[in-house]
């Protein structure tokens, strides 16, 4: 028995390795996906953020509201801690520990404190120096970041770089009074009804059409006394196209802007008042409670995900071979002959099916080889990089080990359909479809609420993906990894079965 | 030594319409002789040499190979039996020695038996020079000659040769035919079936006469001729039309 099963498994897996489709479904295919995929989201993501993160919008607006705009950052911006960091580099006692050469790039003007004119002209020229340098702003923070800055400063750099360089430096402003008037035959769209009473609207909406302006602020006059007058809350207008790609951006720098201003005045009015932060926040949620790690939560994500690729990839490399290694027997007419070889059909099934098996086994494996590359050495989401730290080798070992069970099913699954088609085309429409079918319980874990159980534990497919969720997670479950390495390989061994029993039926093996 | 006794055959048929493909066939071969077994198609030629050979089962009737039961002892039958067909097919990736050394393990024998055997057959057929190219690269004269040599590989005493000229060159048959004779002369039982009188003429030494799954005429070549002359063509038609 065991040297019939060899002979077959070892001249099939021969056959099936020089076939170039096969190896391009069972190792091209799983080892370049992944790669691909971070590719181009790397691509698409960076594209976006340079485009937009050092682009100037061009917001319409009077001299009145540009004033109380720049006055509601310049106001913002005296709140923060790293106005005093500014303060000493501005000071004389600074200058006079740098030499000249270092300063010239670095220098905080003293008037930037009291002036918000001067403090925009300055927040202009930083912008300006980013735009010119060789990367844009998120990467400087970024890079201060890396220095080992204590956390709150490293959030005060990133507030900085969104609301004082993003939200006023890289804004330019233009008097609503000097725009052209609108191209004649002009015909404004059709947007929301009740069109803004704003002057030169209709030539503000011209510019925005033909991308070269991007907003329209207006900011009423009751913002400038904001903090002494308790007033009604003080509506900001910033009339601008969500669907234009500058035009969004400006509206959510102005956005940002009003948000963060908006929370500097009621700290302001609370010291006005001599009231405690916690006058306007009596309850809140103690932070750092959550026990589970950023890894853990981190894995917990990535469970969700990997099992849907490992069984994609399982299913990929065993089903070309498994129509090869069946319908593919009668479609060259060598079936026949096979089954006048005194090797049993049991033989001849279980041979065949190990080389699937093998086949599929070698896609999942090559596939998560290429994740665990990918995740290393390309630029991988951030998310996907503390996988790294947290997976001790057991716990590794067992999750590549949990491709066995997919790989096992699909191979008993496909060989089964296989013997029972006619032709290789018949095969694959019976098998192609299922792809859409098996890969649903891939999704399982993606569900909220999926935990593993007795149950569960028992559906093949659905159980592999719970459980390496599970396993990602740092949870071993013995006794429900043992099951579902039965279940999938009952279920693989009724599909054997049934191949077996396809192969001694003479409808089936002379069907015509 | 083949002995069958009224062997019968019903496919279930399309739609359940059961289609009686033989009824009551029974005829002998025995070693040192090529039996012939004449028909036009669709008379039930493959479905017999496919029963002989264990491919398939007898709805009735049953049947001996070397004194091997046909259903009984299945794979007794098969390791004394080399079966070709006109359409045999061979795996294109693997080389004409891989092919040879899988059946050959098939069939049980060792490595070394392999070996030498490729090495005999390869010098009867000719073969060394494309012994390790791949089978998709081989002409259909090499494909048949590795086929020849597949089926004869581990010796068996019986060859069943189901229309094994069908579709192929002048040449190509010409050597089958010269093959088939060789058998005959180191004293192997064949069975051959064929649609082409001449065929007949040339090589067997008794013929049975197969029409819509009867056997109509079973006898030697001569007995054959002298009941319904010379031109055997033309004796088929009468034995059909009596039968009618
Ligand atoms: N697998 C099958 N199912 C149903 N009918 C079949 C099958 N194989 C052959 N037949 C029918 O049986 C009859 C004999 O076929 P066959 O033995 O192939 O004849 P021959 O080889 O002499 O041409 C034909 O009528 C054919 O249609
Ligand atoms: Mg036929």
């Amino acid at each position: 028995m065991l040297a019939g099963v060899w002979t077959i498994y070892r001249k099939e897996l021969v056959d099936t390795l020089r076939d170039r489709k096969t190896l391009v479904f069972m190792l091209l295919i799983p080892a370049a996906a992944i790669p691909l995929m971070f590719a181009g989201i790397n691509a698409l993501v960076q594209r976006a953020q340079r485009q937009t993160a050092v682009e100037v919008v061009r917001i319409a607006s009077d001299a009145d509201s540009q004033r109380r705009y720049v006055q509601l950052v310049h106001q913002w911006f005296l709140g923060t801690q790293l106005q005093k960091t500014f303060r000493l580099a501005a000071s004389p006692l600074f200058g006079a520990l740098l030499k000249p050469e270092q300063t010239a790039g670095a220098t905080v003007p003293g008037e930037i404190f009291d002036d918000p004119a001067a403090f925009q002209r300055w927040t202009q020229g930083l912008a300006r120096a980013a735009r010119e340098g060789i990367d844009d702003p998120a990467d400087k923070s970024a890079a201060a970041a890396q220095i080992e800055l204590p956390d709150a400063l490293r959030t005060e750099l990133v507030e900085f770089y969104r609301v004082a360089l993003k939200g006023l430096g890289l804004v330019e402003f233009i008097d609503p009074a000097v725009l052209a008037p609108p191209p004649p035959g002009f015909v404004a769209a059709a947007g929301r009804p009740g069109r803004p009473a704003v002057p030169g609207f209709e030539r503000f909406e011209a510019a925005l059409r033909a991308k070269e302006l991007h907003g329209y602020l207006v900011i009423p006059p009751e913002a400038e006394r904001i903090v002494d007058a308790v007033s009604p809350t003080v509506l900001i207008t910033l009339i601008h196209d969500s669907t234009l790609r500058l035009s969004k951006e400006a509206g959510e720098r102005v956005a940002y802007v009003v948000e963060q201003a908006g929370q500097r005045v009621v700290e302001l009015r609370l010291a006005a008042r001599q009231l405690d932060a916690s006058f306007v926040l009596p309850l809140d949620m103690q932070g750092q409670s959550d026990l589970a790690t950023e890894s853990q939560i981190a894995m917990a994500i990535i469970g969700g995900i990997l099992p849907y690729f490992v069984i994609a990839f399982a299913f990929l490399g065993g089903m070309y071979p498994a129509i090869d290694l069946g319908a593919g027997e009668k479609e060259r007419n060598t079936l026949e002959t096979l089954i006048l070889a005194p090797a049993s059909r049991l033989e001849i099934a279980f041979g065949k099916f190990l080389v699937i098996l093998t086949t599929a086994l070698i896609a999942a494996f090559a596939g998560l080889l290429s994740i665990v590359a990918s995740v290393r050495y390309l630029d991988a989401p951030e998310l996907l990089k503390e996988i790294q730290l947290e997976l001790s080798p057991v716990t590794a070992l067992l999750v590549a080990l949990l491709a066995i069970p997919p790989a096992a099913a699909f191979a008993g699954l496909f060989l089964a359909i296989s013997i029972y088609a006619r032709s290789f085309k018949e095969a694959q429409n019976y098998i192609a479809p299922l792809q859409f079918v098996l890969i649903l319980p891939a999704m399982a874990p993606m569900l909220p609420g999926m935990e593993i159980n007795a149950t569960l534990a028992m559906i093949p497919l659905v159980n592999v993906s719970i459980l390496s969720k599970e396993l990602l997670r740092g949870a071993v479950h013995w006794g429900y990894y043992v099951t579902t390495f039965l279940s999938c390989f009952v279920f693989a061994g009724a599909c054997v079965a049934y191949a077996v029993r396809q192969f001694s039926r003479e409808q089936v093996l002379f069907r015509s | 030594m083949i002995e069958i006794h009224n062997l019968g055959k019903t496919y279930p048929g399309r739609r359940s319409v059961p289609v009686r493909a033989l009824a009551d066939v029974s005829f002998e071969c025995r070693p040192g002789e090529i039996f012939g077994l004449l028909g036009p198609n669709g008379a039930g030629k493959t479905t017999a040499l496919r029963i002989i050979s264990t491919a398939l089962r007898p709805t009735s009737g049953t049947g001996r190979v070397m004194g091997f039961d046909i259903v009984a002892d299945a794979t007794a039958v098969r390791r004394n039996i080399g079966f070709l067909s006109s359409n045999t097919g061979l795996y294109g990736r693997l080389t004409a020695r891989e092919v040879l050394t899988y059946f050959g393990r098939l069939f049980g024998l060792s490595d070394e038996r392999i070996r030498a055997r490729i090495g005999e057959l390869s010098a009867v057929f000719s073969m060394s020079e494309f012994l390790d190219r791949p089978c998709d690269k081989l002409s259909t004269g090499m494909r048949q000659k590795v086929n020849i040599a597949r089926t004869v590989l581990h010796a068996p005493p019986v060859m069943v040769f189901d229309e094994p000229t069908a579709g192929l060159d002048v040449l190509t048959s010409r050597s089958i035919v010269q093959f088939v004779r060789e058998c005959r002369r180191e004293q192997r039982t064949v069975l051959f079936s064929t649609h082409i009188m001449s065929e007949v003429e040339k090589l067997c030494d008794r013929v049975g006469v197969l029409h819509e799954g009867r056997l109509h005429f079973c006898g030697p070549i001569d007995e054959l001729r002298s009941r319904y002359g010379a031109d055997l063509d033309e004796a088929f038609v009468r034995i059909v039309g009596e039968a009618a």
